[in-house]
């Protein structure tokens, strides 16, 4: 089937979105130059093809990715997707295009290019997630705990099963303010919804214990040993927004970048790697 | 008292305590319970120090009996005292638990009364976490030398890791500045846990439900620079322990000054950390590397070298096995070669079975070329011509961050072996990996 030109796929967003767009490269046997989500498509001389989602599609896709390639393939992709920087979808796209092409053995190249771009979202996004493991903090408001983080990738499939299982009997809300999205757990049941915006209650525990941990923070370090180095490389500043221990060192008005490091860099070298779009 | 003060007191007390790790076990509460660890452990914060803080690392009490030398706690010392009660202790964990401060509890304790009663206390504290609030975080909690063999027993059911402190590297040490410490008492406690483990390890085949002793296994910690002990001295001291004890980590504690005593540092020594951070390293060769410790340090030359880490003094002493060619070379050989460890080892191997690795590519994965280029070939390739003596080798590896401090201490002090700290060394060593 020819289609004459360049062709952009525009799809809803959503990882079963993505899939099914996935799904239809394959069937139309066509590599797209670009794929975008339909917000955000630009007005463009190339041809759009607009697709909608379909999750008969996207099962066949993830089943196919799990059988034909591997189960590890199938995480490493799903990881990927999680990646927030422009062009992701290009990157897995060519990634899958290859493997399915190569066989299963694709995903364990990660010298090559095309492979090495999607394990460098895989693992950029495991990191972020790792942080928010480590530094998201719970205020206690009548019983119930409650936590915003700004995240820059969206961790928050990723970090679930490590709250779920640590505080299972607890009601918790992770808000994901970057996302818009938020973890809400109670002792029934766990979902990720999306959520508009959140106000945050105030703790009803007069934060008595944040003092405490705050005081503990202070006298648990070794004078003689400073080495405020050292603590930035494994605390990064843009975390102590949400540490009490660390908070009033902050400067009044600091805003962390978001956007920078290694999504940036990630996101620029697929842009850069990827076939000239012929406008 | 109320909990603030006992918590500034008990904290302060504790801090001279290195381990603060929640790895090596995995459990998860039943059903309706709070919490769970993993096998990797998580760190929670980082004090200003540059330690992480992964567990409430607290004394149980600081009224103690003995009187250490080295020790804020001691006896003799005029110094505010506090207890904590077993249910203040073990709410104040449930708190910082579920607001995710910490992965779990580190307690130690002063040794108060008789070495029994604090075990018991420390029990205690243990048995409300584990049996009344079903708490499955991490437990790291000290034997206390001298305690009944029972008691240390039931401890280690409860909690994930023990450990007991060697304190000094060597026997005169131990009877110069800790008096009321003997190896004997030292040791004794360590067999036992090691004993316990192995049995329970057998029983944990037999029985489904047997109940898990020390999962985590143990860790002891040893103090560096109040005592003569040299680097040769405490890295085979460390490499028997792994070895008859089978410890998982040996922790060096830099000595922090805190009082005069003809017998210590005098007061205004300031703690050795770069010998620590060299420690450290040539700790990680032992147990991840599989080097020997006599080949990281001969008795000839009792210290490591400050300039340049274990690791590559090793590979600068043995030119005649290097560059190594990444495309052929055996994993045992790739995490000799200083710059690549264990993960850059891995990837190498996962790559180079489906293309023939070149520089760009090892970039590509992540393998840092700064130190390693001096070492490898890609398909008989260099980066760059590479030294052939081992003089003119520390000086390629030791340049580039060096030209500013050659204008102040001339080039003199590179010569090898013979080297005098700069503040630049000092500065590099802080930032490095604790």
């Amino acid at each position: 089937m020819s289609y004459g030109g360049i062709l952009i796929f525009a799809y809803d967003g959503s990882y079963e979105g993505f899939l099914s767009t996935v799904f239809d490269a394959f069937l139309m046997k066509t590599l797209p130059a670009d794929i975008v989500i339909f917000d955000d498509a630009e007005p463009s001389l190339m041809k759009m093809h607009y697709i909608e989602t379909n999750f008969e599609h996207a099962k066949r896709v993830r089943l196919g990715i799990e059988k034909k390639l591997s189960t590890k393939t199938l995480c490493m992709v799903e990881k990927a997707f999680l990646f927030d920087g422009e062009g992701k979808e290009n990157a897995i796209m060519h990634f899958l295009w290859k493997a399915f092409k190569e066989g299963p053995s694709t995903g364990g190249k990660i010298g090559s290019e095309e492979v090495n771009r999607v394990f460098k979202m895989s693992t950029a996004v495991s990191y972020e997630a790792e942080r928010f493991r480590q530094f998201t903090r719970f205020s206690d408001s009548n019983g119930a705990l409650v936590a915003v983080i700004h995240p820059k990738h969206f961790v928050l499939p990723l970090i679930r099963p490590y709250f779920c299982n640590r505080i299972k009997n607890e009601n918790f809300l992770i808000y994901d303010a970057e996302h818009g999205v938020a973890l809400i757990h109670s002792p029934e049941k766990t979902a990720i919804v999306p959520i508009e915006s959140l106000e945050l209650p105030e703790s009803t525990d007069d934060g008595f214990y944040s003092r405490l941990w705050k005081n503990y923070y202070r006298h648990i370090a070794i004078g003689e040993r400073y080495n405020p180095r050292c603590r930035m490389t494994h605390m990064p500043k843009r975390f102590w927004q949400y540490l009490p221990e660390v908070q009033e060192e902050l400067e009044p008005g600091y805003v962390p970048k978001l956007s920078f490091g290694t999504a940036k860099e990630i996101a620029n070298s697929i842009r850069a790697s990827l076939p000239e779009a012929n406008y | 008292m109320d909990i603030y003060e006992k918590l500034t007191i008990l904290a302060e007390a504790a801090k001279y305590d290195a381990s603060c790790s929640s790895s090596g076990n995995g459990r998860t509460a039943d059903e309706g319970y709070i919490g769970a660890s993993t096998p990797a452990g998580c760190c929670h914060s980082f004090s200003a120090d540059g330690r992480c803080i992964s567990l409430l690392k607290v004394l149980m009490s600081n009224a103690c009996v003995y009187d250490c030398k080295y020790c804020l706690s001691r006896r003799s010392n005029d110094f505010p005292r506090a207890t904590f009660t077993p249910r203040e202790l073990a709410d104040l964990t449930i708190e910082f638990y579920r607001r995710n401060y910490i992965e779990g509890l580190f307690l130690s304790s002063a040794v108060v009364g008789t070495p029994d009663w604090t075990t018991e206390h420390m029990i205690e504290v243990l048995r409300i976490l584990r049996e009344e609030y079903g708490f499955a975080g991490y437990i790291h909690a000290k034997a206390i030398p001298g305690a009944d063999p029972v008691l240390t027993h039931r401890l280690g059911l409860l909690a994930d890791r023990l450990s007991v402190n060697i304190e000094l590297p060597s026997e005169q040490s131990l009877v110069s500045l800790a008096p009321d410490k003997t190896k004997h008492n030292i040791l004794e406690p360590m067999g036992l846990i090691k004993t316990g483990i192995l049995e329970n390890r057998e029983d944990i085949t037999k029985y489904r439900h047997a109940p898990k002793f020390v999962p985590a296994g143990q860790s002891t910690q040893m103090i560096v620079g109040a005592s003569p002990e040299t680097d040769y001295h405490i890295l085979h001291l460390t490499e028997s322990l792994y070895k008859k004890f089978g410890l998982k980590r040996v922790y060096y504690s830099a000595y922090v000054p805190l009082q005069e005593d003809a017998l210590l540092p005098s007061i205004d020594t300031r703690p050795p950390l770069l010998r620590e951070h060299r420690l450290y390293q040539a700790d990680w060769l032992l147990r991840f590397y599989g080097f020997e410790a006599s080949e990281i340090i001969d008795p000839k030359r009792p210290m490591l070298h400050p300039e340049v880490d274990p690791k590559c003094s090793w590979a600068v002493s043995h030119l005649d096995d290097f560059p190594v060619e990444v495309n052929t070379a055996d994993y045992e050989m790739l995490l000799r070669v200083p710059g690549i460890g264990v993960k850059g080892a891995k990837r190498i191997l996962a790559a180079r079975r489906y293309q023939k690795l070149d520089f760009d590519i090892l970039k590509r994965l992540g393998v840092v070329l700064k130190r390693a280029k001096w070492f490898i070939t890609c398909s008989g390739k260099t980066l760059q011509r590479i030294p052939d003596t081992p003089e003119m080798m520390i000086w390629s590896i030791l340049s580039p961050n060096r030209m500013g401090g050659f204008t102040d201490y001339g080039m003199e002090q590179l010569s090898l072996f013979e080297t005098v700290l700069t503040g630049e060394d000092v500065r590099e060593c802080l930032t490095g990996e604790f």
